[in-house]
């Protein structure tokens, strides 16, 4: 699993993906490493405001044809740059957002919108999140220190990792530290737990219709290090955002192998999610399985013992919220920089 | 696995239905399609694997101050469901078309009152949703004011309705992530104004009751059962 010096391969990588009503799922993803690129793409169609059903696309809703557009256009952006290896950084998130806005107004050109009669702001052309992780090797990249926030100090050597999302869909680290989330909801109440409750609207997304931003975040990252893209199919409807830590980690440590891990994840994602679900994890400086399980076995008794437990024990909304204000401060340790 | 904290979600929906004489062709459609809507709207929560814990109905029946006095605006509190179904049934089923006066319609002042409502405001995951029927346009917030019957305290105008339905930046009486307006109306003022300044707004262009075609009934649905 150990990779090479100057490669970037991931040590394991794979995407869980799933459906609420056959055939209809609105989440897509992308996913590829080349031999200094590894990028982890999850995009969710927005089905509130992407319902509009087009004939011409064999009945589908826009948000169903907007996440495969993107994520097709995610396909022809990884190859047609080389991963982005033959970009600067700020090229990496205007070239993206140009694929992006390409394929949806594409589908906004084909698609017959004469059949409905529905309007209002609660309708629009092909929406969708979009969140990408794409992970670069830093040694030799010549970045400005003022081009990368750097998370390891100025001396560390690791990985570059670009951060670009619209809408809700999250890019997130797991370390020794516990869960971080690395992308800003594009939602008016930025606070996860607040969302859990609250299903707050997108302000942002990629859509045919109106502007969208890409936002684009560059973090410097030492190794060992997990690198999690996922739709809020995963985490939208735990009833704590410690919970979808406790999720991932006890997935990790009941497995036995690689392949067992992805099994129990999705398992226990089918179980909670209410909603079609994407999730893509990828990891770096790992020698073996069981050194990623021991590399967090540690957090995990920690997580149990500190949030878990006692919110079993006391159920309440009071209780909940509190363990909260004394978690996200590690759970945004990356977004206060 | 997880802690034992579990997320609940409550739906509030009030009808607003036009029950002027010009009504009387589709009312009983109107009623059909209330009947059925929160049947298929809980459905459609179901079927995204999103179990409504409590679900509640009001109705708003209106028409014309000046033309109708004591019946233009008939209301009903929130009914529990599915333990009140019947009384549901019994008081949509009771509402007859009659009155009106000229075209435009006290519509607004339904609006009104229906964002009024006495919503469950509980920190869980919520829908407030408003479905509104009418044929006609409305009238100017007010224009009823000379009948004894116009209610106290009622916005003054549409700037003031507008401030109470609120926005992302300026939220009003409603919550701004749960509330979703749905209107089946013409192409008419203040409708056409609501779906161009209102958040949270789906319009379908038609007469009350009538062509309202499956994919875009199932496109509604979406549209209030899903996150935007």
């Amino acid at each position: 699993m150990k990779q090479g010096l100057f490669s970037l391969q991931p040590d394991d990588y794979f995407m869980i993906n799933g459906e609420m009503i056959e055939g209809c799922g609105e989440d897509s993803f992308y996913a590829a490493s080349s031999e200094y690129t590894s990028v982890l793409a999850v995009f969710d169609g927005c089905g509130g405001i992407g319902s509009r059903k087009y004939p011409r696309f064999s009945g589908h809703s826009g948000a169903y044809m907007s996440a495969r557009a993107i994520s097709g256009a995610m396909h022809d952006w990884f190859h047609d740059f080389d991963g982005g290896m033959t970009l600067d950084s700020q090229e990496i998130g205007t070239t993206m957002q140009d694929y992006f806005r390409n394929a949806v107004d594409f589908l906004h050109r084909i698609g017959d919108t004469s059949s409905s009669r529905l309007s209002g702001m609660l309708v629009r052309e092909f929406p969708s999140t979009a969140a990408v992780a794409l992970a670069r090797k830093t040694a030799g990249s010549g970045k400005k220190e003022s081009e990368v926030l750097k998370a390891g100090g100025p001396d560390s050597q690791g990985i570059e990792l670009h951060c670009l999302w619209a809408g809700d869909s999250r890019i997130y680290l797991l370390d020794e530290d516990g869960l971080a989330q690395l992308t800003v909801d594009d939602i008016a109440d930025h606070d996860a737990m607040h969302n859990l409750r609250a299903d707050g609207a997108l302000t942002n997304m990629v859509a045919a219709d109106g502007t969208f931003s890409l936002h684009h975040r560059v973090l410097r990252l030492k190794e060992p290090v997990v690198i999690l893209a996922s739709t809020d199919g995963c985490f939208g409807y735990l009833p704590t955002p410690m919970d979808f830590e406790d999720l991932l980690l006890s997935s990790l440590l009941q497995a036995d192998c690689p392949r067992s891990f992805e099994e129990a994840l999705r398992k226990e994602i089918l179980e909670v999610a209410g909603d079609d679900y994407t999730l893509g994890f990828m990891c770096f400086g790992f020698e073996s399985f069981s050194a990623l399980k021991n590399h967090f076995k540690k957090r995990s008794a920690g997580l149990l013992k500190k949030y878990i437990r006692p919110m079993t024990e006391n159920g309440s909304e009071e209780f909940a919220e509190k363990l909260w204000l004394s978690y996200k401060n590690d759970y945004l340790r990356y977004l206060k920089r | 696995m997880g802690s034992n904290y579990r997320l609940t979600f409550h739906v509030d929906i009030v009808f607003c239905i036009d029950a002027t004489e010009s009504m009387d062709p589709v009312l009983d459609s109107v009623k059909n399609n209330a009947l059925h809507f929160y049947q298929d709207f809980q459905q459609v929560m179901e079927m995204k694997r999103k179990k409504v814990d409590q679900l509640r109905v009001r109705i708003v029946v209106f028409r014309d101050y000046i033309a109708d006095g004591p019946r233009a605006m008939l209301v009903t509190n929130f009914f529990n469901l599915p333990e009140q179904s019947e009384e549901l049934e019994t008081s949509l089923r009771s509402i007859e078309a009659m009155g009106g006066g000229d075209d435009p319609e006290d519509g607004l002042e339904a609006l009104g009152y229906a964002i009024k409502s006495d919503w469950n405001h509980d920190a869980r995951k919520k829908r407030h949703v408003i479905v509104l029927w009418s044929d006609e346009g409305t009238h100017e917030l007010g224009y009823g004011k000379r009948s004894k019957y116009y209610p106290n305290g009622m916005a003054e105008n549409f700037q003031e309705l507008t401030a109470w339905w609120g926005s992302r930046y300026a939220p009003g009486e409603m919550d701004e992530d749960a509330k979703r307006l749905i209107l089946f109306a013409p192409d008419k003022e203040y409708w056409t104004s609501i779906v161009s300044n209102w958040n949270n707004t789906i319009h379908y262009k038609s007469e009350a009751g009538k062509g309202l075609e499956d994919i875009d009934y199932r496109q509604i649905l979406d549209a209030i059962s899903n996150s935007i």
